[in-house]
């Protein structure tokens, strides 16, 4: 359950949020995405109330202006890394647009998987289904898939959870470059510092509600983490 | 292709088995609809075809069966009628036949008039040889089954160029046979005892008592039989019938098509639940899958859609198998039914029948699912993505397990209703009660089940514990197989019940255990000199003829009441057995047949005006039997003493047809006596078998169509249990991890699939066995009365059958999950 909490996030602003289990962590990053609705309080993106909106108007909304990344399972197993990277725009193409926007050609929506899958260094894997590529390779596709539709805001839930260390740094350095270089604002949860080391800001969440905030300093390179060990200091000293 | 369909049909092609097992399960709900509809309608066309063959080109047959028929007189008015073409009278004679040089002895047999190669404007069907040339008083043809009793004393079998001799006005005179006939239902089938000569010969030297019993009306062409026959009636009046010849309606399986209609539904029913159960799994495996794509903004709608396209194209690719197959169905089970004595018809098959039986067993499917589908759309999308298999624990719900009871209690009242509709609401509602329970009972018994086999095999426990957390997939599972099991046993009761009725029949009827019969009428010598044979304790003859009764023509058999009463014949209903059979000795009286006593009004005491040698006479109803003698016409006989039937009805009641044997020794004595009569012995067991096969041939239908219900349930068993096992995959690697050997895996999963089936068979069983009962009473009629047996051996056999079929569908997935790697699995989630 959430308590109590006001969140703003500006655009092109990377924010981590961590916590024990059960904190609240993930149902925040569900709220803010537009899955759960909350008892009261709003969720405003790009100045639209998302639970004001119906059902099918905000399944379209997310599915224009929110990008998901989730722990496992992320792929569709019966399509290929393409045809995942594309679901949101091929769902975008099968109904109207109950928020306006224009319609995709087919040719569109390819040239749109190509620039992702290239720019995420998927190059070559277009063909291949989720169980012929590495663990990494697939987070990195689900990535592709969360940013097909340019979303105004990317959630990611855990991503590297189910990756070795040097596959998830491949994933967070592509999510830290999204946010500099791209604008791209997101949104991660996690329990790892080193993950949460990436973002700008971390916010810090106990028992439903944000107990802290740390502002991180980011030292070199856009894809590269900011030195953990004063987040470390404060979920020690907040036991979390 | 759009999105959505393109996504559907990659799912569809990711689980090929679940997608062709679902397209098998519609293709043969299709295919039953669409065989029994062929078979039905080639059937209906093959005795329509027969009957108007039979009818030849008689439009309209104005009929007087008594006395001498009709008068030239009406016979010339019938030909000046309006849209009259032509007038044929058939001209016909009982005259005494015989092998040529045998004196004045010989059959009784029918002379019948031929007109330009036809009889009352029908073609005669020539076997051998060829028909009497027109013009000629010395040629006959036979009937084929008269032949054999014509050459029995004579020793030499008749043949083409034969001689038999004639009694006419003037004596014995000869007759060079030219042919054969046969008096298959597809020729005129006036008797099966004809001679068949010119009419000139009839008109000529056959004059003198010769009678018109009907004349063949040929109407012009776009004239109506029943505007002709309105005028018959007017310009004759009431004393003439005139009826249609080829114009009746025919129902071939009649008795059959409540049951067949139910058979079929069910099996279209049990396809759209394979197709629901199909959608269901699908759901469920992928739930996550689901939360995916709402999670990138597929809205709940496009989520439906998406199932619903799943289902319709997975339902859609079993049309055309399911043509072809009830296609082939129909065409067999239409060879299987025919009658062998008509002439075949091509397959019954126009588009309507076809896109009936898509859009009965597609739309079925379609329907079915639906509900799947709708469950996808609605699924919340955070319990979609949290969802994990091994954690799933269904509860049974809680409308269920209200209207279950409902459902049976209102049945067990339909049960005890008369009504026959009543008893079919009852079977349904106590069907639908049954399945309604089965999230509740399926655990319960599985767990009774594998308490039992646990000695024989120890995981039985656990694989129980796993139909119990998944207990609405299961119960939707053996739904459908346990419904086609009730009506596999239901049939078996059935079958059963009556195939001891109808031995009960027989043996009332026949109270010997030999049985002589003759292709035309014996005289009462013969059955004298049988009755004298050393081989023959008693010889019982049984005369049935036909006169007109109250008004219309009736069978009447001729007994010996007598013996009926010693040795415990016929079924008297009322008044007491002794008395009614006593009084027919008393003078003009009848036993009726119960279904026509009920379909006539008639009681004991009713008195009937019947036309008799002297005029009319009023006989009075003695008393009612269950069940008479068969008439010949689908009906049944009134019955009378043997010597008042000569006394009222002169020759045409005297002789026999049947003469009933009870032997003295061995009944291949009494085979040989009849054979020097040219007469053949049935053994009466013979006739019952007889009976036996003709309701074994016509309930073997239903039975075929039970059990493609049941293969189609089995479908849908197959379905579920390859989901489960790839579910059990994780709990088999951590079962392993602590212990589990691979043998014991697949053992687990192996006996989940054996408890499933075995759960849902047993079930079916006892279910079948609860609705066979009132429906034996509804079938059952007076003299009629099928008693409930187990049937033990349909039971078992289905078990067997189900539970190894299970088993093996099972050991595949079994295999491949016992053989993950548990350390994939662990690191799985």
């Amino acid at each position: 359950m959430l308590r109590g909490i006001s969140l703003t996030i500006t655009r092109g602003e990377f924010v981590a949020i961590m916590g024990a289990s059960g904190s609240g962590k993930s149902t925040l990053l569900y709220v803010l995405g537009g899955l759960e609705p909350p008892d009261t309080g709003s969720v405003r993106i790009r100045g639209v109330d998302l639970y004001s909106l119906d059902d099918t108007v905000r399944s379209a909304f997310r599915r224009d202006h929110i990008g998901f990344v989730f722990q496992s399972f992320n792929l569709l197993p019966t399509l290929t890394a393409a045809e995942n990277v594309a679901l949101p725009l091929r769902l975008r193409n099968d109904r109207p647009l109950p928020l306006g926007g224009p319609r995709l050609t087919g040719r569109d929506i390819q040239d749109r998987v190509s620039a992702l899958m290239e720019q995420l260094n998927l190059r070559g894997l277009q063909g291949h289904g989720p169980d012929e590529i590495s663990g990494g390779e697939q987070q990195r596709v689900a990535v592709a898939r969360a940013l097909a539709a340019a979303p105004a805001l990317l959630l990611a839930d855990e991503p590297t959870g189910n990756l070795d260390w040097t596959s998830g740094h491949e994933v967070m350095s592509l999510l830290s470059r999204l946010s500099r270089r791209q604008q791209q604002t997101t949104v991660l949860v996690t329990h790892d510092a080193r993950v949460a080391a990436y973002a700008d800001r971390v916010m810090l969440m106990r028992d439903g509600t944000i107990v802290d905030e740390v502002p991180l300093k980011r030292r070199g390179a856009d894809d590269e983490p900011a030195d953990p060990a004063p987040l470390v200091l404060r979920l020690n000293k907040l036991n979390l | 292709m759009s999105g959505l369909w393109s996504l559907a049909w990659r799912a569809i092609r990711g689980r090929p088995l679940r997608s062709a097992s679902t397209a098998a399960a519609v293709a043969l709900g299709i295919a039953v609809v669409l065989g029994v509809q062929v078979t039905l309608d080639g059937l209906t066309s093959q005795a329509t075809a027969a009957q108007q063959l039979a009818a030849g080109q008689s439009g309209l047959d104005v009929r007087v069966d008594a006395g001498g028929g009709l008068t030239t007189a009406q016979a010339a008015s019938l030909a000046s009628l309006k849209g009259v073409a032509q007038a044929m009278p058939l001209y016909e004679k009982r005259v005494v036949a015989g092998p040529a040089g045998t004196g004045l002895q010989g059959l009784t047999v029918t002379l019948v008039g031929l007109k330009d190669g036809a009889a009352a404007l029908r073609p005669l069907v020539v076997v051998g040889g060829r028909l009497p040339h027109p013009g000629s008083a010395s040629e006959v043809a036979i009937d084929q089954a008269l032949a054999p009793a014509m050459t029995g004393r004579a020793g030499k079998p008749l043949a083409i160029g034969s001689r038999i001799q004639i009694i006419t006005s003037t004596g014995p005179d000869q007759y060079r046979v030219v042919g054969f006939t046969s008096g298959t239902s597809g020729g005129p089938a006036f008797t099966r005892s004809a001679v068949f000569v010119d009419d000139a010969a009839m008109l000529g030297t056959f004059r003198l008592g010769l009678r018109t019993p009907l004349v063949a009306l040929r109407l012009l062409p776009g004239v109506s039989p029943v505007t002709v026959a309105a005028e018959v009636q007017h310009r004759l009046g009431q004393t003439v019938t005139a009826a249609e010849p080829g114009g009746a309606g025919l129902a071939p399986l009649a008795d059959l098509r409540p049951l067949l209609v139910l058979v079929t539904l069910l099996s279209v029913i049990i396809g759209a639940g394979v197709t629901a159960n199909s959608g269901a799994l699908a759901v469920l495996e992928r739930r996550r899958d689901i939360g995916l794509l709402r999670a990138a903004g597929a809205s709940s709608r496009q989520v439906f859609r998406l199932f619903a396209a799943e289902s319709i194209t997975v339902a859609a690719c079993g049309i055309p198998a399911g043509v072809g197959i009830g296609i082939a169905l129909g065409a067999l089970l239409s060879s299987h039914y025919a009658a062998a004595d008509l002439p075949a018809t091509g397959l019954a098959l126009g588009a309507g029948e076809i896109v009936a039986a898509i859009v009965a067993g597609f739309g079925a499917a379609v329907v079915g699912g639906m509900i799947p589908a709708v469950v996808a759309g609605r699924l919340p999308v955070l319990e979609a993505l949290r969802f994990r298999p091994a954690a799933e624990r269904q509860r049974a719900p809680l409308a269920f397990a209200i209207l279950a009871p409902i459902a049976l209690l209102v049945a067990a009242i339909c049960f005890a209703a008369t009504s026959s509709g009543l008893v079919a609401l009852g079977v349904a509602l106590f069907l639908l009660g049954v399945g309604l329970a089965l999230p509740i009972v399926v655990p319960v018994l599985a767990r009774a089940l594998a308490w039992i086999s646990s000695p024989l095999a120890p995981v039985a426990r656990v694989a129980a514990g796993g139909l119990q957390r998944t207990r609405n997939r299961t119960a939707l599972t053996a739904a459908g197989l346990s419904v086609s099991v009730a009506t596999a046993v239901a049939i078996s009761v059935l079958t059963a019940g009556a195939l001891t009725a109808s031995d009960g029949w027989v043996s009332r009827l026949f109270v010997g255990d030999t049985v002589i019969t003759s292709a035309v009428t014996q005289s009462d010598a013969v059955a004298g000199a049988i009755q004298g044979s050393p081989t023959v304790q008693l010889a019982t003859p049984l005369r049935i003829f036909t006169e007109p009764v109250a008004g219309t023509s009736l069978a009447i058999a001729a007994i010996d009441p007598a013996v009926y009463e010693t040795r415990g014949g016929l079924d008297v209903l009322t008044p007491d057995r002794k008395a009614a059979l006593a009084s027919l000795e008393n003078g003009p009286e009848f036993l009726a047949p119960q279904p026509l006593a009920a379909a006539s009004g008639w009681t004991v005491g009713t008195q009937l005006p019947v036309q008799t040698e002297s005029g009319v006479v009023y006989f009075t109803i003695a008393g009612i039997v269950s069940h008479s003698f068969p008439a010949g016409d689908g009906g049944e006989s009134l019955v009378m003493a043997n010597d008042l039937a000569g006394t009222y009805f002169g020759a045409t009641a005297s002789g026999f047809d049947d003469l009933v044997v009870v032997s003295q020794g061995s009944p291949q004595g009494v085979e040989a006596v009849a054979a020097t009569y040219g007469l053949q012995a049935v053994p009466v067991d013979s006739i019952a078998q007889a009976a036996r096969d003709a309701l074994q041939h016509s309930i073997g239908l239903l039975l075929v169509l039970a059990i493609v219900s049941v293969t189609i349930a089995m479908l849908a068993v197959v379905n579920t249990l390859v989901v489960n096992a790839r579910q059990r995959t994780r709990e088999l690697a951590l079962l392993r991890a602590v212990g589990l050997s691979h043998k014991q895996a697949v053992r687990l999963v192996l006996a989940e699939a054996g408890l499933l089936a075995a759960t849902a068979t047993l079930i079916g069983v006892a279910a079948g066995c609860i609705i066979a009962l009132p429906m034996l009473r509804a079938s059952a009629s007076p003299g009629f009365d099928p008693a409930f047996a187990f049937p033990a051996a349909t039971a078992i056999a289905l078990v067997l059958a189900i539970v190894a079929a299970a088993l093996l569908a099972a050991l595949g997935p079994a295999r491949r999950a016992a053989s993950a790697s548990v350390l994939t699995e662990l690191r799985q989630d």
